[in-house]
Formats: C-alpha cells, sequence, structure tokens
C-alpha cells in the first residue's frame, strides 16, 4: 500500500506578507511536487494494482483548501484521503507525530520539498523515524517484488536507476508524463460521495529561532519605451556587450 | 569540529566542495576543519584546507544513493558540530533527521541564511549547530593542494539501495562554455524558434529553465539551474524566465538582461538590465533590428 503526503503551501502566485516573526499568505494550495506524488502513486495503481492513500497536512489557515487537493487524488484514482491538522511548528513535529501511522505502507511519496520548507527535509525525516531508506529528487517508480526500481535525477538530464528495498520513502522532483486530466464534472462526484478522514494525532508546537526578511531591492537597470524603442535600446546595450 | 562533505562523483571530488571548505575555514573559530570523502578509487585532491580527511574507502559508497547512511554513522562517531554539504541533486538527500538541518543556504555565520518561498523570503535561522545545505555559488572555492592527514575509516551500511546504472544524456550542445546564452523561460515557451534565431544572430546558443525542459519542449542538456548546468557567458539573455533560486544558481553570467511581463519576478534581482514585457512582442523586434 502507497501513501502520499500532500502539505498545504503558501501561493506564491498570490503573493506574501513578509512581517520578521511570520510570512503570512493571502492563499493556500498543494504543494506542487507533492501533488506530482500523487500522480505516480495513481499511475503505479493502473499498472500494478497498489492500493494508494493520501495524506493531507495543513494549518488553520489551509485546512478547508487542502480539501480540493484530496478529492482531486481520489478522482486521479487514490483509495482513500486523510487530514491532519497542525499547529504552528516544524516538519521533524509532523513527521513524529505521523510516523506510527505511516508504519502501514510499505511505500511513502511527498514532494522532494515544499516551497516553503527550509528546516529539515520531511520526506527524509520521516524515513529516518521509520528506519527505512530514503531517495529524492526521483522522478520515475516501478515496481519488482519487493524492491521499487526508481530514478534519481543527477540533473542535466543525468540521473541514476537505483533498487530499493520497500518499506521505501521517495521525495519526487517530476513526471514523466503530462499529469492526468480532471474534469470538474468528476471532481464535483467525487467531492459529493467522498469522505476525507480526519487523523486525530497530537502535533507538538515548535518553534525555532528564525527571522524572515524581504531580499534587499534588485538594482537593475529597467528599460522603458515603445516596443520598437526598447528594441533598439537593447540591441545597443547587447553589442556593446558581445563585442 | 566543522566537518565538510566532499561530494564525489565518479573518483572525482566536486567543486561545491571547495566552496564549503572556503566557508568552513572562514566560521572555524579554533576549531578543526575536517572533510568526509567516500567511495573508492577517489582522487583526494585540493583538500589543503581541511585538517584532516577521513576517507570512508568502500566500493559501495561509488552510488551516491548510499553516502546518507554512511554520512549518519560517522556523524555519530566524530559528533561535529556543524556539517556543511552543498545543497545539489546528491546533497539535498544527506539531511538527516538526527541533526537540525537549514536548506538552501546562501551563507554562514552565527546564523544562517537561507533563501525560501521561491526566492521570495530570506531566512535567517540560528541554531548551536547542525546541518548546513549550501547552495551551489555562495563562496569562492578554496583549492588548497596541500598533503592532509587522511584517515581511513569503515562503517556499516544498514539499508538496500543498489545502484543499477547511471544513465547519461547525450550532449547534443555544451552550454557551460557558451559566450551568450539566451535563456527560454514558461513565457517563451511558445517562441522557441525566434530564440534559436537570437542565439544565431548573438554567436550563442539557447538555454532553458525546468519547466520547458520538463515538457519536452527543449532537451535536459539544455537546462540552466541547479539540477541542471551553471552557466558563464557574457552575455545571458532570460526570456519569460521567473527566476526561482533553482534556476538562477546556474546564473554565473557576467551581464543578465531579462524580459519578463512580472515586473516582480525574482529574476530581476540578478538582472543588470531589465524589460517589463512580452517577449513575444519584444524578440522579433530585437531579431529585426539585430539584421537590420
Amino acid at each position: 500500500m502507497i501513501g502520499v503526503i500532500v502539505r498545504a503551501v503558501p501561493d506564491l502566485v498570490e503573493g506574501l506578507e513578509i512581517e520578521e516573526e511570520e510570512v503570512k499568505p493571502y492563499k493556500y494550495i498543494a504543494n506542487e511536487l507533492d501533488e506530482y506524488a500523487v500522480e505516480h502513486a495513481v499511475n503505479l495503481k493502473e499498472k500494478y494494482g497498489e492500493t494508494v492513500e493520501v495524506i493531507g497536512i495543513a494549518n488553520e489557515d489551509a485546512y478547508d483548501e487542502i480539501d480540493e487537493a484530496l478529492y482531486t487524488a481520489i478522482a486521479k484514482g487514490a483509495d482513500k484521503a486523510y487530514k491532519l491538522l497542525i499547529p504552528r511548528t516544524t516538519g521533524y513535529k509532523v513527521a513524529e507525530a505521523l510516523s506510527e501511522f505511516l508504519k502501514k505502507y510499505d511505500m511513502i511519496l511527498t514532494g522532494t520539498l515544499a516551497v516553503d520548507e527550509f528546516y529539515g527535509v520531511f520526506g527524509a525525516t520521516i524515513a529516518d523515524l521509520l528506519n527505512v531508506p530514503y531517495v529524492g529528487g526521483v522522478k520515475g517508480i516501478e515496481l519488482e517484488g519487493d524492491y521499487a526500481v526508481v530514478k534519481k535525477e543527477l540533473g542535466g538530464g543525468a540521473y541514476l536507476v537505483l533498487k530499493v528495498k520497500k518499506p521505501a520513502v521517495f521525495g519526487i522532483v517530476s513526471l514523466e508524463k503530462p499529469p492526468k486530466y480532471v474534469p470538474f464534472s468528476k471532481l464535483r462526484s467525487v467531492m459529493q460521495s467522498a469522505e476525507i478522514e480526519e487523523l486525530d494525532l497530537d502535533v507538538e508546537e515548535d518553534v525555532i529561532n528564525v527571522r524572515f526578511v524581504e531580499p534587499p531591492k534588485p538594482e537593475v537597470e529597467f528599460i522603458e519605451g515603445s516596443p520598437e524603442e526598447v528594441a533598439e535600446k537593447l540591441v545597443e546595450i547587447i553589442k556593446g556587450l558581445i563585442r | 569540529m566543522i566537518l565538510v562533505y566532499a561530494e564525489t562523483f565518479e573518483g572525482r571530488i566536486e567543486d561545491i566542495t571547495y566552496e564549503l571548505l572556503r566557508k568552513a575555514r572562514e566560521i572555524a573559530e579554533g576549531e578543526e576543519v575536517w572533510t568526509v570523502v567516500m567511495g573508492k578509487d577517489v582522487k583526494l585532491e585540493g583538500l589543503g584546507a581541511s585538517d584532516k580527511v577521513i576517507y570512508v574507502e568502500d566500493e559501495r559508497l561509488n552510488n551516491p544513493a548510499l553516502h546518507r547512511y554512511a554520512l549518519k554513522k560517522i556523524i555519530e562517531m566524530y559528533k561535529p558540530r556543524k556539517v556543511l554539504i552543498g545543497n545539489t541533486p546528491i546533497g539535498i538527500d544527506l539531511a538527516l533527521g538526527i541533526m537540525p538541518t537549514v536548506i538552501s543556504c546562501v551563507d554562514l555565520n552565527t546564523k544562517a541564511k537561507a533563501i525560501s518561498y521561491g526566492g521570495k523570503v530570506f531566512v535567517e535561522v540560528e541554531l548551536d549547530g547542525g546541518i548546513y545545505l549550501i547552495n551551489k555559488g555562495s563562496f569562492e572555492p578554496l583549492k588548497v593542494d596541500k598533503d592532509v592527514e587522511v584517515e581511513k575509516v569503515s562503517v556499516d551500511i544498514e539499508h538496500d539501495v543498489e545502484l543499477v546504472e547511471v544513465v547519461k544524456p547525450e550532449v547534443d550542445v555544451d552550454i557551460t562554455k557558451a559566450d551568450v546564452v539566451v535563456g527560454v523561460g514558461r513565457g517563451a515557451q511558445n517562441i522557441v524558434d525566434l530564440a534559436e534565431e537570437l542565439a544565431e544572430a548573438l554567436g550563442g546558443v539557447v538555454g532553458a529553465s525546468r519547466p520547458v525542459v520538463d515538457q519536452g519542449i527543449l532537451p535536459p542538456s539544455r537546462q540552466v539551474g541547479r539540477s541542471g548546468k551553471t552557466i558563464a557567458p557574457k552575455l545571458y539573455l532570460a526570456l519569460g524566465i521567473s527566476g526561482a533560486m533553482e534556476h538562477v544558481e546556474g546564473v554565473k553570467a557576467k551581464t543578465v538582461i531579462a524580459i519578463n511581463k512580472d515586473k516582480n519576478a525574482p529574476i530581476f534581482r540578478i538582472a543588470r538590465y531589465g524589460v517589463v514585457g512580452d517577449v513575444e512582442e519584444i524578440v522579433p523586434l530585437l531579431l529585426e533590428k539585430l539584421e537590420g
């Protein structure tokens, strides 16, 4: 059975309010790489008949918003969805709270990183707590009996092919084929029929000594004018640079 | 003691290792700097900035996917205060649950400075010690050719992760050697042919950001960034590229010119010149004027 972890993260497109002690997003969405993990899991279900469960993780502000990603996962083929409410804490505490529950899976998939992750690597922490192997940067998974054969990206198109004994945790980085499309009508019918089970686990609060700051203003010189004028000025600059 | 993880691949120490050594030396206040090297037949060179090299000489460790288990043992054995690792596709898997870990660090002193939220926020984290995953290009390399004490150790590796093969792509063009790179981002994926023309007119090549490669629009050999290549051209012309950290880490250009619709796009933070506008409108005009 495969467990997929999907975290609610700030929607960076919608912008952020940066305060010294806190980053306040205007909106939350599911972490993109976690959604890729869902995609890999449902592909494995289609190919090998695996059962797939999805676990959503969200704080109070995102606790409703995570539902859409979980229903979408079910519409794509996941068998069950859970969600876990977390306080202001760190990935370590969330991993600790979840690790016992996660023991039922022989494979756990999640995004290699989340956009707001800077303290610990969540998937790796889970693997360490469960004392099972972890491979991140995974873009492909096949199954061979007690083993998963995964492609781990090295960059520049190079990758490792690794044969990993299950149970194991994999951090997903990309897809090998485009994600499945879920028509709205199907999503709506899933939302009416499927249930998301709330996980009653205690997640400890945790605070680290951290300060958020806005990066310095860029020192870029903006070239303005009509497109014609801009192009003319750019060509002049470019010619000066590559002479 | 400060421990530097030497990233190795196919017997060679990767350049990021020397960047980490520079910082380790700088922050070491009377403590030693050690470097840990893993694998068989690794060429131990340029590690003179360390006081000692721990060499886990083990053929199984030619598989970098096993390094996290060996590193865990080394940390338990020697109890370093800080561990410095490159934030690379290999390094990121070495985040271990046994020590607090800060990811995407761009600086490290009493506090670690990390970049997060897609490059939109700096995070300053204060820890007594931990694992720091440091972005490529954050520090100048410190490669010192000097004999250093090498201690060979062996460790148990508990987990079953077998390296089946290393797959390398066919390289059509080497973007790392080009004087001019025209970068194609999500915002320019409809005008790849025009970008190619522009690159040709400037005597350069076309590069790409991750999403464009993931969609199969350009091959992985063209990808610029953490999971691609590091480029060092005279001019990088970034078309429709937002400038996520993953991408800008691979840009060591002398001058960057960026064209993007969003005036708040992080790419403008590394640009010398910027244009807020539509690449589909501006690129044809550039071609016209270059050729005219």
